[in-house]
């Protein structure tokens, strides 16, 4: 498997926001303007691939001893304690970070792609390093939607006269569904399985 | 009848439910639950089996999680909501491929989707961990309701208009061209911004407050 | 410090007790799990051979009509045993296609093929498991999409089953079917995971004679 062309797959027509629609609900929450956006995407980057290569060799363990029904449960836990750990590390050697990011992390352990980054390497049964070109890649695939929501929201917030239901996260679903849509034309363009 | 009502609005249970159902719409206000209600209204039929397994997962995990609330340390808050939520889905899950294995076939796809869905964790965040176990099930039935009740009218229109069937069955006509777009995703987020623009309209809510 | 022991028993309780409910619930479901998906393996291939059962005489039936056939071989350097279930009395071939070949989208995709005695025309596709978009990718394990399949021809190299986007079903040729509209993703991890375990079967099915 080509992994340069898995790591365009992962971000273009196999982004894991604009087209499997996962991870929204952080995605609508934290778009509202580009630093926030930023830094969420950075720390969800980074949780992603993390957990995704640790949990490629978890799984290889419990294939070892044919518990993979638990995989599930056992992903949740790790990626749960990865996202504890790299809180309590960063709280304790970057704090300047930790003040604008901080809060973040324990959302992310909520957030779907996390999970989903995991089952889909078992899903289709990738060796350790196209699980971390993938991990990597969705994570950054996701950073780039929620930059652009948010690039797009902050203008709006300024200069658009919305009607009062829409202001804030209703206008942010009309302008997901948008981008989605021009995420479909690059259908094709690389894959994701060999 | 009107002193009836009025008295109601003092007891704390009908006013969970009508926070659960209005007010905090999951959907609509609390903007929660965002990936499986744009992946599953695209038939009334699913919208009907995740709003059931949605409202049952969540009274279930928000009922032990009250009862245990006492106990649970506060840094693994997360890790034990997970646990307890996936452990509980998962012995259903098994459950029910045991004994009604038709069901669980179909329900197949749902499960990973009940477990990561944010409102099950965030009633567990937000009630269940600070309220006794009887209020926690009311929140937890009232969220579920809300959610399912959003899903159900959003699954109708797109049905509608992306297959021309309702609960599968035809009420289009046979030379309807069915509107494609309403079975994909950019559909259910265009539908779905029409409910929470309504709802949030209706309740003249302002997120900035 | 204490509040690190406690934190620290807390966990290891929750994961005990839900480790026990999971292992409990699956030595209670599994023997059920696996007799449901033996019958339901076998009445997908009875109903393939045309043969007539009901649920009670039904591993009888299975006994007595269908020849199972064990070949251990091995796929992509990983051993694989290649079974074939043969129908005694019309030599209809069937077999099984899974996570070894390929994926779904969102999960395994496993179901069966049988095959004519030419081990070229298709009788019938059956999809046991899968974990598709309800309503969209879902429709692939659908009576109505697999019985498009029926009569058609799978082949290797250039006579691999096709399935095409927008294809004309008049003009089209033995070994084309039309994709799911809306489901383009689905639809070709399901030829790739056909096309696969075609391949790898005939290819022993062929050695052994």
């Amino acid at each position: 498997m080509n992994l340069i062309e898995l790591f365009i797959a992962s971000i273009l027509n196999h982004n894991i926001a604009l087209v499997y629609i996962l991870g929204m609900c952080p995605l609508i929450a934290i778009s509202t303007n580009v630093k926030n956006a930023t830094g969420m995407g950075i720390a969800v980057v980074l949780v992603t691939g993390l957990t995704a290569v640790i949990n490629w060799p978890v799984y290889e363990f419990l294939k070892t001893t044919g518990t993979e029904d638990l995989a599930l449960l056992v992903f949740m836990i790790t990626i749960a304690t990865t996202v504890q750990f790299l809180e309590i590390l960063i709280e304790k050697y970057l704090p300047a970070i930790y003040s604008s990011f901080g809060i973040y992390l324990p959302l992310i352990t909520v957030n779907c792609i996390v999970l989903a980054v995991s089952l889909f390497f078992v899903n289709r049964d990738y060796s350790f390093a196209e699980t971390a070109v993938y991990g990597f890649g969705s994570g950054f695939g996701w950073m780039i939607a929620i930059i652009l929501l948010a690039a797009i929201r902050e203008k709006m917030f300024i200069r658009s006269d919305l009607p009062k239901g829409l202001m804030g996260k209703g206008i942010a679903f009309i302008l997901l569904g948008i981008i989605a849509l021009a995420f479909i034309g690059f259908t094709g363009i690389a894959n994701v399985t060999a | 009848m009107k002193k009836f009502f009025a008295r109601l609005n003092y007891t704390k249970s009908f006013n969970v439910l009508k926070k659960g159902f209005w007010l905090e719409n999951q959907v609509a206000i609390a903007v929660l639950g965002i990936c499986s209600s744009l992946a599953i209204t695209n038939k009334v039929e699913n919208a009907i089996a995740m709003g059931l397994g949605v409202t049952f997962v969540t009274m279930a995990s928000s009922a032990f999680i009250a009862l245990i609330r006492n106990f649970i340390p506060s840094q693994v808050r997360m890790v034990t909501y997970m646990v307890i939520i996936s452990t509980f889905t998962i012995v259903v899950q098994m459950f029910l491929k045991a004994y009604f294995p038709a069901l669980a076939n179909q329900l197949g796809a749902y499960v990973g989707l009940i477990i990561t869905n944010c409102i099950v964790m965030g009633r567990a965040e937000a009630y269940a961990v600070k309220n006794p176990a009887r209020y926690a099930l009311v929140d937890a039935f009232a969220s579920g309701m809300g959610y399912m009740i959003v899903l159900i009218a959003a699954s109708t229109i797109r049905e509608v208009l992306a297959f021309g069937t309702f609960l599968n069955m035809p009420v289009m006509g046979e030379d309807w061209v069915p509107w494609t777009i309403m079975a994909l995703a950019p559909g259910g987020f265009f539908i779905i911004s029409l409910f929470v623009w309504f709802i949030r309209d209706r309740q003249q809510f302002d997120e900035s407050k | 410090m204490n509040k690190y022991v406690r934190m620290m028993v807390f966990v290891g309780i929750l994961g005990t007790v839900s480790g026990g409910l999971l292992f409990g619930t699956g030595a209670i479901t599994n023997s059920l799990i696996d007799a449901n998906a033996d019958a339901l393996l076998k009445s997908e291939v009875l109903t393939a051979h045309g043969v007539e059962f009901n649920f009670t005489n039904i591993h009888d039936v299975f006994a007595e009509s269908t020849t199972t056939i064990e070949v251990e071989g091995e796929y992509e350097a990983e051993p694989f045993t290649f079974t074939y279930y043969q129908d005694n009395a019309n030599g209809t071939i069937t077999f099984g296609f899974g996570p070894t070949f390929g994926g779904g989208v969102w999960g395994p995709i496993i179901g069966l093929l049988s095959l004519e005695n030419d081990f070229t025309t298709i009788v019938r596709i059956s999809v046991l498991q899968q974990e598709e978009t309800p309503g969209l990718g879902g429709i692939v394990a659908t009576r109505a999409y697999l019985d498009t399949f029926e009569g058609k021809t799978i082949g290797l190299g250039d006579d691999a089953i096709n399935i095409i986007k927008d294809l004309d079903v008049l003009t089209a040729a033995t070994n084309e079917v039309r994709s799911i509209t809306g489901a383009t993703r689905t639809s070709t991890q399901f030829d790739i995971i056909l096309n696969n375990a075609y391949v790898a079967h005939r290819l022993v099915w062929e050695a052994r004679a």
